[in-house]
């Protein structure tokens, strides 16, 4: 497979030259639970100031990989520095600089969301402010709220806010807006686009391609306990290269021309013609419609989206998972 | 974006620092909390006053000692508030907050776990202790059951060495329950047979020998009778302490090694 040969070039030389604004570092990382190996050789680099998105299916590895990262897993296998240390053995000072949001978590539900603050700042040397950081999660309202009394979305945002009160360079968000609606998680969006700005790296983990498309400066996908692909949201898994799909109604009595017709699929009246080479195809269609005196009104080429990619990734690889 | 006036936080100031920011936090959450104040103030406040009223001025035999019903369960309702709180109730915030993720998410900042221990250890002493101090003046107010200086100083020394041991073994029983439904059959399949035979409801003075001997076995008949002769007698009980602190340097050391503070994972 040559993609696969060509990653693994790419990841040797990353190797032996990381970059040197490198703020998480991985190489062959492994951990199994008795038997079941979870992360089978993980390679990942993460540079200062980018949002890093980690995608898989459940199961894949991604939880266990992220809490190695963070500190909270010791590896079997492979070196992780995350600024500089091995989470697994570094100093508590190391934890300063990195803010976690856990996938499932509650803060002490009796305390009002400004204590919360509070107690989390006390665990810091040099915290952010706490009505800023309010503010800046869009909590400045809801400071004298019982915790447990919060909604779904706002109790992510105080997760949010939680992990930024110590003021950390590295932001892990595990799942940030699962179980959002559609209003929620685009609030949560502007909450990591503030993040960005203040030049925070923010390592993603998320189930919603269109999440990791919009927030996202490159992308890992892990599946089977490995990374089956790497990189920007336009280019994983060769999206720019691939296929796009021409789609338009037959109009009623045409006949497809040769060349098309035998690559085309045809549901509902409509074609669906994967295409390669979409400025030939749109040349063949176009001197065919014309000669025929047809009009297509309502032709389109559609690119591959990010999870028609992710899919594709996902299916081909689960199939030789060990 | 730190803010540059403020005050040093408690992490600046020391790890001792840290941990009585933890208690404080602690306290403020535990006292806000319905259930911990039913179980470990309101409950044992109750069982005084309806043995009181059902009891009345009734006698009982204490080691021999014949006293009034009142004067033998004031200092047993504190010893059953002691182990209701201080393992009951802390075994079950453990577990359910360790389920829930908050210590996941408290591991995640730069504090020595030792800080963690001690917020929920000194606090729940702190509420048990004074659950014990509103008992004793209960007691006083409402039974004419008086203490002398000296017995008050040995039902607070019982008291406190008896709160951190069942801390210990709290966290160390907490490490081996899989989940917040475990917790609370576990912990009163554990506690309530020891209540009946320990001496806090009634007294174990008709008891089988064999069956006493099983019941010392455990703590909670020491701390029971470390109580009553501190309440009773008014002098120190040291070997019913020294094996109070065995159980409890037991429970130290068995949940150093096996207490995680991570939820239970379903799958990776």
């Amino acid at each position: 497979m040559l993609t696969n040969s060509l990653e693994a070039a790419v990841a040797e030389r990353a190797a032996l030259d990381p970059p040197p604004d490198a703020v998480i570092e991985v190489r062959g990382l492994r951990k199994a639970y008795g038997d079941r190996e979870a992360v089978r050789g993980v390679d990942l680099t993460v540079r200062r100031g980018e949002i890093f998105a980690f995608l898989g299916p459940n199961g894949a590895g991604k939880t266990t990989t992220v809490e190695v990262l963070e500190g909270l897993l010791r590896a079997d296998g492979g070196t992780v520095r995350v600024p500089g240390e091995d989470p697994a053995s570094a100093p508590l000072r190391w934890r300063e600089r990195v803010g976690i949001v856990q996938q499932e978590s509650v803060t002490e539900p009796e305390l009002t969301v400004r204590e919360c603050l509070e107690l989390y700042a006390g665990f810091y040397r040099a915290p952010r402010d706490v009505d800023a950081t309010l503010a800046l999660c869009g909590l400045g309202d809801h400071g004298a709220r019982r915790s447990g009394m919060l909604s779904g979305g706002e109790k992510r945002r105080l997760d949010v806010a939680l992990a930024l009160v110590g003021d950390p360079d590295l932001v892990f968000l595990d799942e940030p807006t699962t179980g959002f609606d559609p209003a929620a998680r685009r609030a949560s969006w502007e909450v990591i686009d503030g993040l960005r700005a203040l030049g925070k790296t923010i390592f993603l983990t998320t189930h919603y391609l269109e999440e990791a498309e919009r927030l996202a400066d490159r992308i890992a996908v892990i599946v089977g306990g490995r990374i089956v692909a790497e990189g920007t949201p336009a280019t994983l898994g060769a999206r720019d290269r691939a296929a796009g799909t021409i789609g338009f109604t037959l109009p009623a009595g045409a006949a497809l021309p040769p060349g098309v017709a035998e690559r085309a699929q045809v549901a509902k009246g409509r074609v669906a013609l994967r295409s390669a080479r979409p400025m030939a195809d749109l040349h063949a269609l176009s001197g065919w419609a014309l000669d025929h005196g047809l009009e297509l009104h309502d032709i389109e080429v559609r690119r591959p989206t990010l999870e028609d990619v992710y899919l594709e990734l996902v299916s081909t690889h689960t199939d030789d998972r060990g | 974006m730190a803010a540059v006036t403020a005050a040093p936080t408690a992490s600046a100031r020391g790890p001792f620092a840290l941990a009585l920011h933890a208690t404080r936090y602690e306290l403020r959450s535990m006292s806000r909390n319905p259930r911990a104040r039913f179980f470990t103030v309101a409950f044992p406040v109750l069982l005084l006053v309806i043995f009181g009223a059902i009891f009345g001025d009734a006698h009982t035999t204490v080691d021999g000692v014949e006293v009034t019903v009142t004067r033998f369960y004031v200092p047993g309702i504190i010893a059953m508030t002691v182990v209701t709180s201080c393992f009951v109730a802390l075994v079950n915030s453990v577990v359910t907050r360790r389920q829930q993720g908050l210590y996941k998410r408290r591991r995640g900042a730069p504090i020595p776990s030792w800080t963690m221990v001690t917020g929920a250890a000194v606090s729940t002493t702190a509420i048990a202790a004074a659950a014990s101090a509103l008992l004793l003046v209960i007691g006083r107010v409402a039974y004419g059951v008086g203490v002398s200086a000296e017995a008050l100083a040995a039902v607070a020394a019982t008291v406190l060495v008896g709160a951190l041991a069942l801390c210990a073994i709290g966290f160390a029983v907490a490490a081996f329950v899989p989940s917040p439904d475990a917790a609370q059959p576990i912990t009163q399949a554990i506690v309530f047979p020891l209540f009946f035979l320990s001496g806090i409801w009634f007294s174990t003075d008709g008891m089988p020998a064999a069956l006493d001997t099983a019941a010392h076995v455990f703590p909670v008949a020491h701390l029971a009778d470390a109580l009553h002769q501190a309440f009773i007698e008014g002098t120190f009980a040291p070997g019913d302490l020294a094996v109070l602190a065995l159980w409890g340097a037991l429970g130290a050391l068995v949940a150093t090694r096996r207490f995680s503070w991570l939820p239970s994972r379903a799958n990776g």
